[in-house]
């Protein structure tokens, strides 16, 4: 169980000057100004839950991965984590803890892949057996076979990823952390990973939480999701009940050859026109983006259509507004 | 030092020189901090070099037909010059490769060889600003120095020292090419310094060299970086020798452009028939 | 822990070994430093026959010493030279914290094979073989033991001196500067006797970077020569220099890490 009382991580932070005589200024008598990263949240996440962290850039997502991991020591507030405080009991925390970063990875750069698993496998002490069973368990789930003696240097973001998910599991942690794991993957690499959290959690029961700002990424498989936003937690609610409120609407961006020629629409409605784009927002209740497709096939000027997806800024704003 | 990525679209030469210096001028005033312990690090040198000879000379005044002075002044010299050599290209171009900007350098119509010269000669006209006069400076007021009385001596050195530049870059542009051949530039690269460090009469003038590393040594092109415009500098080439020295430079500059140029050929072909 | 080492230092072996065209024209170049450190030691002695009241042989060994150390550093401590700015520009320390190991000891298992470090071996334990036979005290077993822990502490040292030159990119990012001139000093100080140094340098040598105590006091005591400098206890104590430097460093390195889990990068 992960518990989270009234956490809060503020930043001290030096205003540069501005000009030569800011500049100066800042030098001898520094201006701060505090960031709240992390602005007293609270909550509890039960053993085998899989929970999405979604938000804006600079929301806070990776301060409280952080706080969560012991890598930062809170301001004020408390982390318990298996009963377990991360930041002080740094080893007996590790053992329990798997992280996987998105955009760095952990694997050592110039070695073939399965050697940084074995070095890691020495550093958590995991006996031989469990090592060869759980790198076989994980290397099957993820189709690694075909790259696992490549040097980490010459893998495709999509195979790093994977080590790296690997390289995180293979101590059998009660607890995954991934801190926007799907960052710059295509289509067909974020599905792969998506569907192995799925069957880890399935499996073994492992508690994961998820951040990121991908809205699409979490309501495929994070059951529970908390929408954070300068560093406040502004909405922890099931995904149905999401889904429900925000994930509704969806836009479809038409590009047309020359110019914006009018659409007749079955449902939905134009939001904006930009260029020779149109951008057409429908709800999804009323019809799917499929019917809404094939309802413009007959109009000839359009160059190509492409499915928007509701972005989190969006969704934010409309959180405050409906509280408001 | 490092190579920047050119500007592009550019009209003439002339405006791509003068873009790259101003660059280079502003990326050295933004590291001030960088600046001022680079120049603790040449003054240390002095220091150290200052001190050797003293105890080399042991009391003696002169050495091989040199004062302990002048010798202190050709060691000081060199160190006040040092950073103005390029020394590292082989790693930018090494490094340029392996990401395949390289691509880049070599299909615009500015000679890859060009580019770099343009490039290294706003980092050495920063350099002379940001480090070179400051030190001379510094070293005038804490090392005993024996200066040139004749005003044209000062011109004969500053000269060689151009055309020392010129050498020096050609010596590096050639190591680079072979980042073209190689993965690993890094055993090139020391190799190419030590080698140019000790037998171009950086650190140890060449005249106190046993005399077939000597004889081996002015044979080289290494002796164009650094022993001709020090030696020049304290007077023992005499000033009827100079045409002579500055002329060795010139035939090594003229050779090395020459091979440089077969050697990018050689390269550029390499590349097209190998891919990245 | 052993066990991590080594592993990490035979598979990045075997990783260098793939292209072994890159790893001879490595090893071949870094030996030239090696090569050139010596030139720069040997065409001096050659043309004044000696340097402070010191020959060759006393130079030669002094010089042995302290590349070996170095060698021995270069086989075990080198990411805190080159690597340790990455670690924490790029965020590698987010991952050191959150595994069951000291994150020094991870850094060090960063440590890959370095053909460097072979390099380095080359020139020196040529110039030691050469030399040694000159030394005033005989080559029992005391004495090689002696060698062997001032070799040690002399890699230590060394270490420690990064260690706390690296320490201060908690504060400051950009360390290179600093690393720059504790360069100077560990190859050009270094290699000339120390007493021709007048005072500012002994000092900074002795009491700042340690460097000293690699090879120039241990020296002393092999030749048998009095000490010039400070006190003639010095050739005894570079494990005790070792120790206390690397107790001030560690010292500062947690000092940063605090500082870095307070307040972030």
């Amino acid at each position: 169980m992960i518990e989270v009382s009234r956490l809060i991580k503020y930043f001290r932070v030096t205003q540069p000057g501005q000009g030569f005589g800011g500049k100066l200024k800042a030098l001898f008598a520094p201006e701060y100004r505090t960031i709240k990263a992390v602005d007293d949240i609270s909550y509890t996440i039960q053993d085998g839950e899989i929970v999405g962290y979604l938000g804006p850039n600079g929301a806070g997502k990776s301060t409280t991965i952080k706080l969560l991991t012991g890598v930062l020591v809170p301001t004020s507030g408390a982390v318990l984590v298996h009963g377990v405080v991360p930041y002080r009991d740094r080893k007996a925390n590790a053992y329990r803890i798997g992280v996987v970063y998105g955009q760095r990875s952990q694997l050592w750069w110039d070695l073939p892949l399965v050697d940084s698993f074995e070095i890691l496998g020495a550093m958590y002490k995991v006996p031989a057996q469990r090592y060869r069973q759980n790198l076989d368990f994980l290397v099957d789930l993820l189709q690694m076979e075909s790259f696992l003696n490549q040097s980490v240097r010459r893998l495709s973001l999509g195979q790093r990823m994977k080590g790296d998910i690997v390289a995180a599991l293979l101590h059998e942690p009660p607890i995954l952390y991934l801190d926007e794991p799907t960052i710059g993957l295509d289509i067909v690499a974020k599905n792969r990973i998506l569907q192995f959290l799925q069957q880890l959690n399935r499996e073994k029961g492992t508690t994961i939480l998820l951040t990121t700002h991908n809205l699409s990424d979490v309501e495929r498989i994070c059951p529970r999701i908390m929408i954070i936003d300068q560093g406040k937690v502004v909405l922890d609610d099931s995904r149905s009940e999401i889904l429900n409120h925000f994930g509704r609407m969806k836009q479809l961006v038409v590009e047309f050859e020359n110019e914006v020629e009018p659409v007749d629409l079955p449902a939905g409605r134009v939001v904006k026109e930009e260029d020779n784009k149109l951008f057409i927002e429908f709800d999804r209740e009323q019809i799917s983006a499929f019917d809404l497709i094939l309802s413009l096939k007959e109009h000839k000027g359009i160059a190509d259509i492409s499915i928007k997806e509701e972005n989190i800024e969006t969704i934010v704003t409309k959180i405050y507004e409906k509280g408001a | 030092m490092s190579a920047i990525s050119p500007v592009p679209g550019f009209q003439s030469d002339f405006n791509v020189a003068w873009s790259l210096i101003r660059a280079s001028l502003k990326e050295k005033l933004v590291y001030r901090f960088d600046l001022i312990i680079g120049l603790l690090r040449t003054f240390i040198l002095i220091i150290v070099f200052r001190y050797l000879w003293l105890a080399l000379y042991g009391g003696r005044e002169m050495f091989a037909g040199v004062s302990v002075t002048q010798a202190i002044t050709y060691a000081t010299i060199s160190m006040v010059i040092g950073p103005l050599y390029p020394n590292s290209l082989i790693l930018d171009v090494g490094g340029r490769i392996r990401t395949g900007n390289i691509l880049f350098d070599i299909t615009r119509p500015l000679y890859y060889g060009n580019l770099l010269l343009f490039q290294m000669s706003g980092q050495f006209l920063a350099t002379l600003v940001t480090s070179t006069l400051p030190m001379f400076v510094l070293a005038l007021f804490f090392v005993e120095l024996s200066l040139p009385a004749s005003p044209l001596i000062w011109l004969a050195f500053g000269v060689s020292l151009l055309l020392g530049f010129m050498v020096a870059f050609l010596v590096d542009y050639l190591t680079s090419l072979a980042g073209f051949w190689l993965t690993e530039t890094w055993g090139i690269f020391f190799a190419k310094w030590s080698i140019s460090d000790v037998l171009s009469g950086k650190y140890l003038p060449l005249w106190i060299f046993p005399p077939l590393l000597r004889q081996f040594a002015l044979l080289l092109p290494f002796r164009g970086m650094s022993y001709s415009p020090l030696a020049i500098f304290i007077g023992q080439v005499t000033p009827d020798q100079i045409p002579l020295e500055l002329g060795l430079q010139v035939f090594w500059i003229v050779a090395l452009a020459l091979l440089g140029n077969i050697l990018y050929r050689a390269a550029v072909k390499k590349l097209a028939v190998q891919g990245g | 822990m052993l066990r991590i080492f080594l592993l990490l230092k035979w598979k990045s072996l075997k990783a260098e070994l793939q292209y072994p065209v890159n790893f001879i024209s490595g090893l071949l170049g870094t030996s030239l430093i090696g090569v050139t450190d010596v030139m720069l030691l040997l065409i001096p002695v050659t043309a004044f026959q000696t340097i402070g009241g010191w020959d060759f042989w006393e130079l030669g060994f002094m010089f042995s010493l302290w590349k070996m150390s170095h060698g021995l550093h270069e086989a075990l401590f080198v990411p805190f030279r080159g690597r340790h700015d990455e670690y924490l520009r790029q965020g590698d320390y987010d991952s050191f914290l959150i595994r069951p190991v000291h994150p020094i000891v991870q850094i060090l298992a960063r440590c890959e094979f370095g053909s460097n470090a072979l390099a380095e071996w080359l020139p020196s334990i040529s110039m030691f073989f050469i030399t040694a036979s000159h030394v005033k005290v005989p080559w029992d077993a005391w004495n090689i033991a002696f060698l062997l822990i001032l070799l040690v502490s002399g890699a230590v040292i060394e270490w420690a001196v990064y260690l706390f030159i690296s320490s201060t990119g908690f504060w400051f990012i950009r360390t290179n500067n600093l690393r720059g001139i504790a360069g100077v000093f560990l190859f050009r100080v270094a290699n000339y006797p120390l007493h021709i140094y007048g005072r500012v340098f002994p000092f900074i040598m002795t009491f700042i970077f340690p460097f000293a105590f690699m090879a120039y006091y241990p020296t002393h005591y092999f030749f048998q020569l009095h000490t010039v400098l400070f006190s003639n206890w010095l050739p005894y104590l570079p494990p005790l220099a070792a120790a206390v430097s690397l107790a001030v460093a560690w010292g500062l390195w947690s000092l940063g890490v605090q500082h870095y889990q307070s307040s972030g990068t």
